[in-house]
């Protein structure tokens, strides 16, 4: 809402020109030697690329560049203008950057690009070397090498006057027949075979399109945001050239809106002389051409406030800026805010209004998200984190910061937390990779807010996906070829997984899932590649990406009668790929019930989430009486700090978790050959010990079991901000895959009667809900009828077949119970009709 | 003298409304010109001037109503305007212009400057003038700018009224149609964007608004009422055909007066109710509701605690919600393509009819969207920007508006992908309270507020917080009124009407806190209720079925006017859902007997 007040200082632009060209002749980079060194990927920033050879002053080898047409931009970087002025003041005193050169540059970047223009003309230096001599490299070229051949012929024939050849700036608005009098007066543009353009300072912050504003027309500013179209690439005129029918004199004329109006006269001296009035015709190779692409940049999701929708900013890419950008890429766009008055049409309106748009100067587009998270800190976010970080418990406080709305699940969370951190990704020397990414598996009975949490923590990675197993688009989890209805060419959409490549995807009803994505997610989560032949394209797509997954039980509650990997409806192949698989189940439990309770009255009360302190300091939240509320924002840039660790694991660690990984596997066999000899139940015996001994093998324990406890113990010292892997990591990651069964393990604990029994063979509730399986296969076998409604059985025919199986009355009625318990069957008071709830698989 | 003075507050007024650009003309002549009085000084300068004429009684009035439906021409160019919108479209974003702008005379080199705050179109300069684009006295300055629509599903009676509009109508219901004596060819018709405005195929006005110094941008579906200058002007993005003089015929309007729409001015001839008279308000909103529901009392409480309930917004969770669904409505015909189809968003079911046209009468915007196939599967719920411009979907609401979902008319067919997607957009609108704004390459959630009430013969399709049978005498009345033998119902007279509408709007807008006392209770009810329940073997109560209680007793105690929830409310809402539950129970078995 503020105006902009016109600049009145009086710069003294000759004496700006002499700087300007000291700069550029003088500025020696610092930096450029080793500069050479760093890859590309990462450093963005990079700006210079001189090759150890050459001299360190940097603009001097750019002009040099420019001349022998390897390149076609000078780049100058503010920060080379900041440090040269500081260089050349002697280093003090550091005068002010509001009075700076930098600064000026910043404030009248459209001024100061012909100034430098301006400076870059006196200064070029002949090509040095060979490589254009070839006439047909360049049209232009060889036209003004014709033109000036052609006008110094003129001149000497004429011996026309010279006139003042130093306002060659100045003079191209006034027309163009005074330039037609010396060799050197062509526009300065058609000549110049560059553009200029100016690097913002590093510390410039990246600006929403929403923040820009009049104050900052004519402003080098960067900004944010997502593109989302990008025009073709067109020729924009600069300079028209003109070749008159009577004279043969070539006039040229500099565009510099939009549109302009063709001259049609001849305005040369020799032809007002004559009153020859000669036609003028355009001449499309003499005129000078610019490549251009107009972008739409919006708004990012992050930068929108709340309840409001993103704004668009029209950006204008010139010569080397263009194809620079993609639809649906994220950059910064350094350019300068230019109004652009109506044109036309609506120009004859005299309108007051001005369309706005960036022309952009410099673009960089961002490839990784939590790296631009790192450049987004600000002093105060980095004070919270300094602060979290210092706390000794940070990692249960941090984690608890997931998902805040769901209560409990404390160790679910910390996992996911370690999901989220990840582990660093490792490259061999070969090429190969190995998976650093965590996969994590909820199962659990329905209504333990499992999709809840995978909800977060896709909100919350900033690549997360968040998708069903029976993704509701036709690309699906995968990918798929489509045809495209513009073009009709085929192209590759990515499903769900490409899309959160290098991210999170969050997958729910991962056992609904379709089987073809089955098979593809086994190569994603191992390989995390997924290979497509589809449609005569064969590719490889890369998927880095941790899964993490929601599913439930195969009858839809889980059945603690039941062995877990019956319970899970997923291949064991699969289900080995996952590092940790959390059930969740529904048991009722006092204490716990007590604090959801008041975990939901209290965000009914007060309309937010409580913090532990607010519970009254409940038994499971601990200390963390003053703790400060960790909010999504400094949950990402948590994590953004602890993912740029790389914690190394010392020999003694390794040594240790060898050590661990071998007891498991001891405990595995024993408890494959106690399976062997038993014929029901894969379950080792359980005790109530601590440490590795209580782990029930879900799933099994196979080398990946290994590489699981490596990765969520790194994951874990990257949290505590350690640059090394202790002990103390190793055996949370140990603790927390123990965790993650517990709550499966303690649940038989209500109804130790049966659990002991369990242990024999002959299983009595077992099998006699197999004999009841049997029976009502059968019944639907001979009555397909019965099947729709909830079947029935009837007590006394199922008594009497328990008896003949050799099973008491009693057997059969706790077999009842607990059947009822968990929902799967009801009995009538009077006991004569079991009515199945929900209908089981006949296979049982 | 006394007659002296109030004729020329009479003619003062009416150049405020006929010529408002003379007056701030002349407001910024006394000003210090020259030396570039600050723009946004100055429109607040404007805005303090306009506020204090206009706030006499009876002066608001006169302005007329910014209104396309009917007789746009009658509008005159350069008048002030009243206009009750929602901003459909804010993406319009800042808009730059000179605001101070010096001429120069081409001729004589004299040079003077003009003010254009308040206006963008219409400068035609005398001859031999010109704009010096270089003037170092020129001044950019920014303003708002946002496409507003007429609130959609804005009931009768919580619109702007004025005396004019009255007469208006009486006259459009005549037939006598105003217009042929303006039909000059030369006139330009305003047009609209169909496509930005939510219930497409509705009649509705909308127009660019612009907004000078806010302090906060306009939010997306917010309701305001503007009072501004009329003018047409360009389209701020048909950036490509210059040549076409359709872009000159876009309604706009440079607010000077923007207001939010408060309980007081939709019933101001109304006192605000003591506190004693609360208790008495419920029981009579509850009376007439339940006459509405055939009698059905229970019916009748949860239909207030529907109207009752107000997302609150809690980081992620949404509370105070509750959508309902009302179950035993006579299930309608299929519809009889029969010629007169006002609009594909209006109900046709004369049952449904009668309890939308009811809540219409209580509610300030209420919407009513039948589930007929084609409507479903032809029009598009989100607001989808993939085009460039933001095109609004039909559930771009303004905050607070009761959607009135019919599905008696859904008949078997074929729902294709897009009709799906509408359904799955109506679903997370009824279970997040966001809706997602489609954005290229990132869709945006926007959080809403907006009342499901679904109306079904049985279960809905639609998973609602809250579902209830009606009462048998419930679905015979409404068959009754199906088959056109409507039961002898007595209208409300207006004053109770008037005193419904106020209590519904104070109740809702009630702040609201659960003390730790009764939090505590609550809880240990709970764990005591599922341990009890553990214990018989009977099914446990989940932590949803419990925030649905919470809910209730929330709404409950809203009613009562409370700002904090009392035990007494829990007991009711416990024993409510206790009815609801036996009454959904009986219902069930009694229809899968039949």
């Amino acid at each position: 809402m503020s105006a902009l007040a016109a600049i009145r200082s009086v710069v003294d632009y000759d004496s700006e020109v002499g700087k300007i060209s000291q700069f550029l002749e003088k500025f020696v980079d610092a930096g450029g030697k080793k500069q050479a060194a760093l890859d590309d990927d990462d450093s963005d920033a990079l700006m210079c690329e001189l090759s150890p050879g050459e001299s360190g002053t940097k603009y001097v080898n750019m002009l040099q560049r420019v001349a022998n047409r390897v390149d076609d931009s000078v780049e100058v970087s503010l920060d080379d203008v900041r440090a040269f002025e500081i260089q050349s003041s002697g280093g003090h005193p550091p005068f002010a950057f509001a009075s700076s050169l930098a600064y000026r540059i910043e404030n009248n970047t459209k001024c100061y690009v012909e100034l430098f223009s301006r400076a870059i003309d006196s200064m070029i230096p002949e090509p040095n070397e060979s490589a254009m001599h070839d006439p047909d490299a360049d049209v232009l070229d060889v036209l003004f090498q014709a033109r000036r051949d052609r006008d110094r012929r003129d001149r000497d024939a004429v011996q026309a006057v010279e006139r003042d050849t130093t306002h060659a700036l100045g003079t191209q608005a006034e027309g163009p027949n005074k330039q037609m009098l010396g060799a050197e007066l062509f526009p300065a543009i058609l000549t110049r075979r560059y553009t200029v353009r100016f690097v913002p300072r590093t510390n410039q912050a990246a600006q929403a399109v929403r923040e820009i504003g009049a104050s900052q027309i004519g402003h080098l500013v960067t900004v944010r945001g997502i593109v989302t179209r990008v025009s073709d690439i067109r020729p924009s005129m600069v300079v028209a050239a003109y070749l008159c029918d009577s004279c043969g004199c070539e006039v040229f004329q500099e565009v510099k809106a939009r549109q302009f109006t063709p001259l049609t006269q001849c305005q040369s001296p020799r032809c007002t002389d004559n009153r020859s009035r000669g036609k003028l015709h355009k001449q499309t190779r003499g005129s000078r051409f610019l490549r251009f692409q107009e972008v739409k940049l919006q708004e990012m999701t992050d930068q929108v406030p709340m309840g409001d929708i993103p704004r668009t900013l029209t950006i204008h890419c010139y010569e080397s800026t263009v194809r620079t950008l993609n639809p649906g890429d994220v950059a910064h766009i350094a350019g300068v805010f230019l109004p652009q008055p109506y044109t036309g049409f609506r120009a004859l309106r005299a309108g007051l209004l001005a369309d706005t748009l960036l022309e952009a100067h410099y673009i960089r587009p961002l490839k990784r998200r939590y790296d631009q998270l790192a450049s987004e800190l600000t002093p105060e976010l980095y004070m919270r984190l300094a602060q979290l970080s210092r706390d000794p418990d940070v990692f249960s406080r941090v984690s608890r910061a997931i998902a805040p709305e769901i209560f409990g699940h404390e160790d679910v969370k910390k996992a996911l937390l370690l999901l989220l951190v990840g582990a660093p990704t490792k490259r061999t020397k070969d090429g190969m990779s190995i998976r650093g990414d965590i996969n994590i598996c909820l199962m659990g009975d329905p209504g333990v807010a499992k999709s809840q949490l995978l909800r977060f923590v896709a909100k919350v990675a900033p690549r997360g996906v968040y998708t069903t197993g029976r993704g509701s688009s036709g690309v699906g989890l995968t990918a798929a070829v489509m045809r495209d209805s513009v073009t009709g060419e085929m192209v590759l959409e990515g499903g769900a997984l490409v899309l959160a490549d290098n991210g999170i995807c969050a997958i729910d009803e991962f056992d609904k899932m379709d089987e073809s994505d089955r098979t593809a997610i086994h190569e994603v989560m191992e390989q995390q590649t997924i290979s497509i032949s589809k449609a005569g394209i064969t590719t490889t797509l890369n998927a880095r990406t941790s899964i993490l997954a929601a599913a439930n039980p195969s009858r839809s509650r889980y059945n603690p009668r039941l062995t877990p990997e019956e319970n899970i409806n997923l291949p064991a192949a699969l289900l080995s790929r996952f590092d940790v698989l959390f059930l969740m189940l529904d048991r009722p439990n006092h204490d716990d019930d007590l604090l959801l309770a008041r975990h939901v009255a209290w965000v009914h009360a007060h309309g937010r989430h409580p913090t532990a302190a607010d519970l009254g300091g409940s038994a499971a939240a601990g200390d963390g009486s003053h703790e400060e509320e960790i909010d999504m924002d400094l949950l990402r840039h948590f994590i953004a700090g602890a993912r740029a660790r790389n914690p190394t694991l010392p020999r003694n660690v390794a040594d240790y978790v060898v050590g661990a990984y071998v007891q498991l596997r001891q405990q595995y066999k024993s408890a494959l050959d106690a399976a062997s000899s038993r014929r029901v139940g894969g379950r080792s015996s359980i005790d109530t010990g601590i440490g590795a001994n209580t782990r029930s093998n879900i799933g099994n324990t196979t080398p990946r079991t290994l590489l699981a406890i490596l990765r969520l113990a790194q994951a874990r010292a990257r949290i505590r901000a350690a640059d090394v892997v202790g002990t103390e990591d190793v055996d949370e990651a140990l603790r927390l895959m123990d965790a993650a069964h517990v709550t499966l393990d303690s649940q038989p604990a209500s109804s130790s009667g049966i659990f002991g029994e369990r242990q024999q063979r002959s299983d009595p509730v077992s099998a006699i809900f197999s004999i009841m399986t049997r029976q009502l296969a059968t019944l639907q076998a001979v009555s397909p009828s019965s099947s729709t409604a909830m079947p029935q059985l009837n007590y006394s025919d199922i008594l009497s077949r328990a008896r003949d199986a050799g099973f008491t009355e009693a057997d059969l009625s706790r077999c009842l119970q607990q059947y009822e318990d968990i929902n799967i069957l009801q009995v009538n008071l009077t006991r004569t009709r079991i009515t199945f709830v929900t209908a089981p698989n006949a296979s049982d | 003298m006394a007659a002296a003075v109030t004729t020329t507050t009479v003619d003062q007024v009416s150049e405020h409304i006929n010529a408002p650009l003379k007056v701030i003309n002349r407001i910024y002549g006394m000003g210090t010109v020259g030396d570039g009085q600050n723009p946004s000084e100055f429109s607040s300068v404007v805005r303090d001037h306009f506020q204090a004429v206009l706030s006499k009684p009876g002066v608001r009035e006169q302005i007329p109503i910014f209104d396309l439906s009917g007789d746009a021409p009658r509008l005159k160019r350069g008048s002030l305007v009243r206009f009750r919108c929602m901003v459909q479209d804010p993406s319009y974003g800042e808009e730059l212009h000179l605001s101070v702008a010096q001429l120069v005379n081409t001729a004589t080199g004299e040079t003077k400057l003009i003010s254009s705050q308040y206006t963008d179109a219409d400068h035609v300069l005398e001859e031999g003038w010109e704009v010096d684009y270089a003037s170092a006295s020129n001044m950019f300055t920014e303003r708002e700018v946002a496409y507003c629509v007429s609130v959609p599903g804005q009931n009768e009676w919580a619109r702007l009224d004025s005396p004019v509009a009255a007469l208006e109508g009486a006259l459009g219901s005549l037939n006598i149609s105003t217009q042929p004596a303006l039909g000059g060819s030369s006139e330009l018709v305003p047009v609209v964007a169909e496509k930005k405005y939510p219930l497409s195929g509705c009649k509705h006005s909308a127009a660019l608004v612009k907004f000078y110094s806010l302090t906060s941008p306009p939010k997306v579906t917010s309701v305001v009422d503007a009072v501004g200058i009329y003018e047409l002007g360009r389209s701020p993005r048909g950036e490509q055909d210059d040549t076409s003089e359709q872009h000159d015929s876009w309604p706009c309007i440079h607010a000077i007066l923007v207001s939010e729409i408060s309980v007081d001015s939709l019933v101001p001839d109304l006192p605000r109710p003591g506190a004693s008279e609360h208790f008495e308000r419920r029981s009579m909103c509850l009376a007439h509701l339940q006459s509405v529901l055939g009698g059905d009392d229970l019916a009748a409480h949860y239909l207030l605690l529907h109207l009752l309930s107000k997302t609150v917004a809690v980081q992620d969770v949404k509370v105070g919600k509750l959508s309902l669904n009302l179950i035993g409505f006579p299930l309608s015909s299929k519809s009889q393509e029969d010629g007169t189809a006002v609009s594909a968003f209006a109900l046709r079911s004369p049952a449904t009819q009668w309890v939308s046209e009811m809540l219409a009468q209580l509610v300030p915007r209420s919407v009513e969207m039948p589930f007929e196939l084609a409507t479903l599967n032809s029009s598009s719920f989100l607001p989808n920007a993939e085009g460039g411009d933001l095109q609004a979907g039909v559930l771009q609401l303004a905050p607070d508006s009761e959607i009135v979902c019919d599905e008696t008319c859904l008949h078997e067919g074929t729902l294709d992908e897009r009709g799906l997607r509408n359904l799955q957009a109506l679903q997370t609108v009824i279970l997040d309270q966001t809706l997602t704004y489609v954005y290229p390459y990132q869709p945006i959630d926007m959080a809403t507020n907006l009342r499901v009430l679904v109306l079904s013969n049985g279960k809905s399709i639609l998973q609602n917080d809250c579902d209830l049978y009606l009462s048998d005498e419930a679905v015979i009345f409404f068959a009754g009124i199906h088959e056109g033998s409507a039961g002898g119902f007595k209208p409300l007279d207006p004053m109770h009407t008037e005193q419904i509408r106020q209590y519904l709007e104070l109740a809702r807008h009630l702040d609201f806190g659960v003390p730790q006392d009764v939090s505590d209770a609550i809880s240990d009810e709970y764990a005591r209720m599922r341990r009890e329940a553990h214990e018989k073997g009977e099914k446990m109560m989940t932590q949803a079925e419990l925030a649905l209680i919470v809910t209730v007793a929330r709404l409950v105690s809203i009613g009562k006017s409370e700002v904090e929830l009392s035990m007494d409310s829990w007991r009711e809402a416990v024993d409510l859902e206790a009815r609801r539950g036996e009454r959904n129970a009986q219902a069930k078995a009694a229809r899968s007997a039949k």
